[in-house]
């Protein structure tokens, strides 16, 4: 399995030779050399579904389609063989990784797996969590059934909505993350699952993040420090948070 | 002969010709004829889609096509609707629209998708295309109702105006009010998707002075007791999404909804029902064996009050819904409806390791033996089995887009124990118009040689923990020979097989590899040896230079692109053009 990554371009030459000129010519001289109503033509192949076009174009000729190599390939042929038969190493790797990723999965959730939109997956959650609010609330409905939203829910103002999204930064980390306040019902359950998500970036290792301050911007324009008002309030009225380290 | 005729036309002749010619891929060969025929048909193209946003520029787009009326465009990589793209990673559409501000004085239509809009730019477009009429924002993010209320209030030609899956900045739901008393042309709107409530007077009085309406979705917020008032002031929709349909039972609602419902006609497909009470469905009875599109997908409704609808419903040829269908549903939906050719069933708890529901494979092959026509599937289920699939690629060889989650990846054949390598194999062989391929559960690199081998007009191919080396990826990439979009993630493919069919990524829209095992030196390598192609790193933990040379990059996606490297990079994206790759080592 070893990388020939120093091979210079090798033509296969069962590669359709207009293709393969393209190739070796680099961008820029691409815009110089040819006449400007080649360039259009070319990019007449490259914009969007036009891409059917050029796909013609390389097909045409050549049934027989080979693309261009940056890398010898040199692995095994696909055969017709069990894959694995003898291969002991190919099998370890296998286990191995294997092994990974059931470890991985044991860490909760996998990030983007199941494959549900967000939106969707907002409404799963909402209105799971819409309906153990009502129920809380004790205001019954005759109808409800398991695990399904209250029936006779009459959404109004804040509360009716199934995900409240924020913005969350930490200082120093150029990536933001967004999360869903309506999947939280506390402070503590909130700094946990923010403390999880920004752990990479807690550099001291501080596993309780006691370096680290919360704040909020509220629906007026003020940052303040999260905690100090009931949750229900906190959330009807959050519009992003920062997590600060505690020194600055 | 041909060649005497064709240039003897004069030029209006061939313009009026061409107008005929409906798809991208005709037009695109009538301008490779001759010189003339590319002139006279870039001067009269009016319609443009663009599949990736950075694979162009908006100056190319203009100089090319001077008199465009439609655009459509798409931004961020498809795995964005799943949480795998960085926020700030780009697919703005500001300089898009300032360009054709200025080009395109008659621009009609505006379609994106998962991109990032500004107000600005809706207030741009508003003000800026003279007769607009079709704006429709798909898994688009970064406005607000603030910038709605422009559109609204300036675009008096507006007919179409969809926020599907968009995230919306909800300020206020009194953007509706912005459309002037005299406008009347509105067609179709879509606003499901808004969180908060919408002023109800502003929408009641829009719906009665639109007489053209054809399709209306609703928001949650929106009550079923308007429901009634709201369908008879447009008896003439043929879509309509409700809002929330729950209230108390009362029987005086419930007849005007009923009798609301059996006046509209036309009605061929309803969506929304959030917070279903099952006491209400009976009320849309007396529509339901004209409806062909039905959405119960964001409704908690059980199995057996879905059975009573769907059994009413013949003319289905779409149904979208939760797996609280189950498989005693799927076969009711099997024995009715003849015409069905789209099937989605979404997991109602996809986070719990428990089913919560008796929906397994056995619904999907009821509805492949029962359904001629289906050629479409997204099915999320909790197991499978080669034999189960092997009987739907016999029963459905139409197949043109088959999607299957196993919830629990990795998940082999529950019967066997085996990879679920044969059974992908089998839909592959069986399905030779299959264009679109999800893959899940316990897979090896034989499935990936079965669909090099068959999938001969695969155009899109998604594939998550699957596989077990680099001849996965190259059987994929060396055989399919159709394929456009190709996204992976969590899989042991690398450099080797990449590097090996670099060329086929230039026939390619995209590619996507996330989890992976691809080395930053190969990503520099691709990058400097395929000027036609932006190769982005994107890594979350710092510059990929301060790790060794081969380890593997956090996400890797390719693109081919005659605009060149893009200049809107976050930090945490890296091009691997020629400087960069220069400035790396």
């Amino acid at each position: 399995m070893e990388l020939e990554l120093g091979l210079a371009l090798s033509v296969s030459p069962h590669f359709p030779t207009k293709v393969a000129s393209d190739i070796g010519r680099d961008r820029d001289n691409n815009v110089k050399s040819v006449s400007g109503r080649n360039m259009e033509f070319e990019n007449l192949m490259m914009i969007g579904k036009k891409r059917r076009c050029s796909n013609e174009f390389e097909d045409g000729g050549d049934q027989d389609q080979k693309t261009l190599s940056l890398l010898v390939w040199n692995g095994r042929r696909p055969d017709h063989g069990d894959e694995g038969d003898g291969d002991d190493e190919e099998e370890e790797r296998r286990k191995t990784l294997y092994i990974a990723s059931e470890q991985e999965e044991e860490d909760d959730e996998i990030v983007g797996w199941p494959p549900i939109r967000s939106w969707r997956k907002n409404l799963i959650n909402g209105g799971g969590h819409f309906y153990m609010r009502r129920n809380n609330n004790n205001i019954g409905g005759e109808q409800v059934h398991q695990g399904a939203p209250n029936s006779n829910s009459h959404l109004r103002g804040n509360i009716s909505r199934n995900s409240i999204f924020v913005k969350v930064k930490m200082e120093g980390v150029v990536i933001g993350r967004k999360i869903d306040l309506m999947q939280f019902n506390s402070y503590q359950s909130l700094t946990n699952s923010l403390l999880n998500m920004f752990a990479k970036y807690n550099k001291d290792d501080n596993a309780d993040g006691s370096n680290y301050v919360l704040s909020y911007l509220d629906k007026q324009g003020n940052w303040l420090l999260v905690g100090d008002v009931p949750w229900n309030t906190f959330i009807e009225s959050v519009q992003r948070m920062e997590i600060l380290k505690s020194g600055s | 002969m041909a060649y005497l005729t064709t240039t003897s036309f004069p030029e209006e002749v061939l313009e009026h010709v061409f107008s005929f010619l409906s798809t991208d891929r005709d037009r695109n060969a009538v301008s490779l004829v001759c010189k003339s025929w590319y002139e006279i048909e870039r001067w009269c193209r009016r319609k443009i889609f663009i599949g990736n946003c950075y694979a162009v520029s908006p100056g190319i787009l203009i100089r090319r096509f001077p008199e465009v009326r439609s655009v459509e465009l798409k931004g961020k990589p498809h795995f964005a609707d799943f949480n795998l793209v960085p926020e700030g990673w780009g697919g703005y559409v500001d300089p898009w629209i300032v360009a054709m501000a200025g080009a395109y004085p008659w621009l009609e239509e505006i379609r994106l998708k998962r991109m990032v809009v500004s107000d600005e730019s809706l207030e741009l477009i508003s003000k800026s295309f003279k007769n607009f009429k079709v704006l429709v924002l798909s898994s688009c993010e970064g406005f607000s109702t603030d910038g709605l209320a422009s559109i609204a209030a300036n675009c008096r030609n507006l007919r179409e105006l969809d926020l599907r899956e968009s995230d919306v900045d909800d300020l206020s739901g009194h953007w509706l009010s912005h459309f002037p008393d005299s406008y009347t042309s509105l067609v179709s709107l879509n606003i499901a998707c808004l969180g908060s409530e919408v002023s109800y007077s502003a929408l009641e009085r829009l719906v009665a002075r639109c007489s053209n309406l054809k399709t209306l979705r609703l928001n949650r917020s929106v009550p079923l007791e308007k429901l009634p008032s709201l369908l008879r002031r447009a008896p003439q929709l043929e879509e309509f999404g409700t809002g929330a349909y729950s209230t108390e039972i009362r029987p005086d609602v419930f007849s005007s909804l009923a009798d609301a419902f059996s006046a509209c006609k036309n009605l061929k497909g309803l969506s929304g029902f959030w917070d279903l009470v099952p006491a209400y469905l009976p009320a849309m009875y007396s529509v339901c064996s004209r409806i062909t599109s039905l959405n119960l997908s964001y409704t908690t409704v059980q199995s057996p009050d879905l059975i009573k609808l769907i059994s009413q419903c013949h003319s289905l040829q779409c149904l979208w819904v939760l797996d609280y269908i189950e498989d005693t549903g799927l076969e009711v939906l099997a024995r009715s409806c003849k015409d069905l050719k789209e099937l989605r069933v979404f997991p109602s708890d996809p986070y719990n390791a428990e089913e919560n529901v008796a929906l397994t494979e056995r619904g999907l092959v009821s509805v492949s033996e029962g359904c001629p026509k289906l050629q479409s599937v997204l099915y999320f289920c909790r197991r499978m089995s080669n034999a189960a699939l092997i009987s739907i690629a016999k029963n459905r060889p139409n197949f043109i887009c088959f999607r299957l989650c196993i919830i629990e990846p990795r998940a082999p054949d529950y019967l066997t124990f085996e990879p679920l390598d044969s059974g992908f194999g089998a839909i592959v062989e069986h399905c030779k118009e299959l264009r679109r391929l999800s893959l899940s559960g316990l897979l090896t690199d034989r499935v990936f040689e079965y669909i090099g081998t068959h999938a001969k007009k695969l155009e899109m191919l998604s594939v998550a923990f699957a596989g077990d080396s680099d001849l996965g990826l190259h059987h994929v990439l060396s055989g399919c020979d159709s394929l456009r979009k190709l996204e992976i993630r969590d899989c042991p493919f690398g450099d080797k097989a990449l590097l090996a069919n670099a060329a086929k990524l230039e026939t390619m829209r995209s590619l996507w590899m996330s989890s992976c095992s691809v080395s930053f030196g190969a990503c520099k390598l691709l990058g400097q040896q395929m000027p036609r192609l932006n190769v982005e790193v994107i890594d979350e933990r710092g510059p990929p230079d301060s790790r060794p040379e081969n380890s593997p990059v956090e996400k890797l996606y390719v693109y081919r692109t005659v605009a060149g490297p893009r200049f809107d990079m976050p930090s945490f994206v890296w091009t691997m053009d020629e400087e960069a790759v220069l400035r790396f080592s």
